[in-house]
């Protein structure tokens, strides 16, 4: 199949999730129990009340009109009103929160990277060294410590002992503010991006083509540098986008934990104040990043493998 | 994930053909494995154990002795803000914790391992459609979807009528509030584990013995029982352990965010959570949750680490 058929089936597999998280969404929202507006009301709702509210909100119809209404709506970019915040349209609820959510994301995919790539490939050149040992050891923790357990020990560590960052807060990407936060959430992105950079740059070390490059008198640096790292690399990308549905799942704990006022800690306020339009929009957002970075990893992929083309 | 596989990284897919004893062996030679794999059962002997060797009760409140530190008067770990011994919480945390891994390990073997089969064995549709399903639930935001869920079943614990609600209810009261929890494992936890053993399953099936057994008469089911499933194991040992921490880590993050177990019961993720909430004047109160989690995870990972070099015939000695 063509370049184009992969992406164009790619592309429509994208469409196909976005639907079943919607879907899922959906029949969450709508059939949890309980009223969203007489838990807010001040006193008792009369049912007269009740119905007119129902019929504000589109709620009395059958659910199947609801689910079509509200996905055509939303594709036009019509996410309704939250409740929570008295009136206030969803969509300037989402976009007053977003930039600290996808800062602190895409921030931690590139210290993921930066850090993570050089020690897989020194690690990959001292095969079975002490080093070697030690960065697998050190890439199991960075693993299987969760962010909300390496949260609070680094506020414990750097803000109430050592008092060098503050314990909480946001100010933006550059400020003292979001080096926790970064720190935490990159853990995991330096372990598994070491991980397979070592492991891929271990099996291209290996093949015939390295060794006749080096048979021929080739530098080891040059052939690492030039022709290893670049083949060696090519499995990585897939490893940065899985990266990105994991982070935004941390970053929704990091966020609360931290108390950034983001998309992650609006997700959690409103799953508890039970505002479904916000809960809804909120996950349809993340899920749509999520399979976005899925694609362009997709075609990234595509145009660095050669044979991933033909396939 | 399947351009991973097809550049050899995957982490399950190991040849097997060792004997049991062979990897007993194997693992009993992995220092780092075998002290972890004691320490697990030491712990969670302790934990299951507490109400025998705690005078105190982890619902039970004591004003007198508030924010009590470690290694104090007031017990072991100290207390927390309403006087509550933090050792007895942290031993019902555990409880939680090896719970939530016991039912993810049976979602995986229970649901995971038979659809796998039934998809890599028969083929056609069926392997389509479970496939298909198992991409779009691996790209799906996992935990925002995991607290939806959790959202819902803990309102129709609380306050939904009809039979489903009643169903979910009776079942809660069976699972100690775990319900919510339990629910997202059945959701998730089955992906995996059957894409897994779909996978072996291909491999296997077109292996000379498969078709050997074919030609002598064996049936379907002494094939996948007896062949299959047989050369499954290694893979399938190896994925159970590597998700073990992931479903003690669903179960504390659900709990954290006010979706698991209710309180007074204390789950190390809300222990985590109340502990921060005084982490500039009681710094221990969240410490100590979280060094507890991060150990047993660890440890865990450790032991998963063991298990999959023991299985796997192609490391020397299992090291």
């Amino acid at each position: 199949m063509s370049a184009n058929g992969t992406i164009a089936r790619r592309v429509g597999r994208t469409g196909v999730v976005l639907l079943v998280v919607y879907a899922i969404t959906f029949v969450c929202v709508r059939l949890t129990p309980g009223n969203p507006f007489a838990a807010r009301a001040p006193r008792a709702l009369s049912p007269d009340q009740q119905a007119r509210l129902e019929r504000q909100f589109g709620l009395d119809d059958p659910w199947p009109v609801q689910f079509v209404r509200y996905l055509f709506r939303a594709l036009s970019g019509d996410f309704g009103v939250s409740y929570a915040h008295q009136g206030e349209d969803v969509v300037d609820v989402i976009v007053a929160r977003a930039w600290p959510t996808m800062s602190l994301v895409g921030a931690a995919l590139l210290v993921g990277l930066v850090v993570g790539v050089p020690l897989g490939v020194a690690a990959a050149l001292r095969n079975d060294s002490w080093f070697d040992h030690l960065l697998s050891g050190v890439s199991t923790l960075g693993v299987a410590i969760p962010v909300f357990v390496a949260t609070p020990v680094l506020v414990i560590v750097l803000s109430v002992y050592a008092g060098w960052l503050p314990a909480q807060g946001w100010d933006g990407l550059i400020s003292t503010t979001a080096i926790i936060p970064i720190v935490v959430l990159a853990l995991e992105p330096i372990a598994v991006t070491a991980r397979f950079t070592r492991a891929s740059m271990i099996e291209v070390l290996r093949s015939d083509h390295h060794r006749t490059a080096r048979a021929r008198g080739l530098a080891r640096r040059t052939v690492v540098f030039r022709f290893a790292l670049r083949n060696g690399l090519v499995p990585v990308t897939t490893i940065t986008g899985l990266q990105v549905a994991g982070l935004l799942g941390s970053v929704v704990l990091v966020e609360s934990a931290y108390n950034v006022p983001g998309l992650g800690k609006e997700f959690l306020a409103a799953i508890t104040a039970r505002d479904y339009p916000v809960v809804m929009a909120a996950t349809l957002i993340f899920a749509a990043v999520i399979v976005v970075a899925n694609l362009l990893v997709d075609v990234a992929y595509a145009r660095l493998d050669p044979r991933i083309r033909s396939a | 994930m399947s351009s991973i596989e097809s550049a050899g990284l995957s982490a399950g897919r190991v040849p097997a053909t060792l004997a049991p004893i062979e990897i007993a062996r194997r693992f009993s030679h992995r220092r780092i494995a075998l002290v972890s794999a004691a320490l697990l059962v030491l712990i969670v002997v302790l934990a299951f154990s507490s109400d025998l060797w705690l005078t105190r009760d982890y619902a039970d409140q004591d004003p007198l002795v508030r924010n009590q530190p470690p290694l104090g008067d007031a017990g072991l770990l100290g207390t927390d803000q309403l006087g509550r011994d933090l050792l007895a919480r942290l031993m019902f945390g555990i409880r939680l914790s090896v719970a939530a891994a016991a039912f993810g390990v049976l979602v995986q073997l229970a649901v995971g391992v038979p659809l796998g089969l039934l998809a890599g064995y028969r083929g056609g549709w069926i392997d389509s459609v479970a496939m298909r399903s198992v991409d779009v639930m691996l790209a799906v935001p996992g935990l925002l979807i995991a607290l939806l869920i959790g959202m819902n079943i803990k309102e129709q614990v609380a306050s939904g009528s009809g039979a489903v609600a009643d169903v979910l209810r009776s079942i809660d009261r069976l699972t100690a509030g775990l319900t919510p929890v339990f629910v997202v494992l059945v959701v998730f936890f089955w992906v995996s584990m059957a894409r897994i053993v779909r996978g072996e399953t291909r491999v296997v099936m077109a292996r000379d013995f498969v078709r050997a057994a074919r030609g002598l008469g064996a049936g379907p089911f002494r094939i996948v029982v007896h062949h299959v499933l047989r050369n499954c194991i290694a893979p399938i040992t190896v994925s159970v352990a590597l998700l073990i921490p992931v479903t003690m880590l669903t179960e504390a993050a659900m709990s954290l965010v006010g979706v698991g177990v209710d309180p007074p019961r204390p789950s190390l993720g809300v222990m985590i959570y109340e502990g921060a909430q005084q982490i500039n004047s009681f710094p221990y109160q969240t410490l100590v949750p979280s060094i507890t989690f991060a150990a047993v995870v660890l440890l865990v990972g450790f032991v998963g680490d063991g298990l999959r070099a023991a299985l796997d015939p192609t490391t020397e000695q299992g090291r």
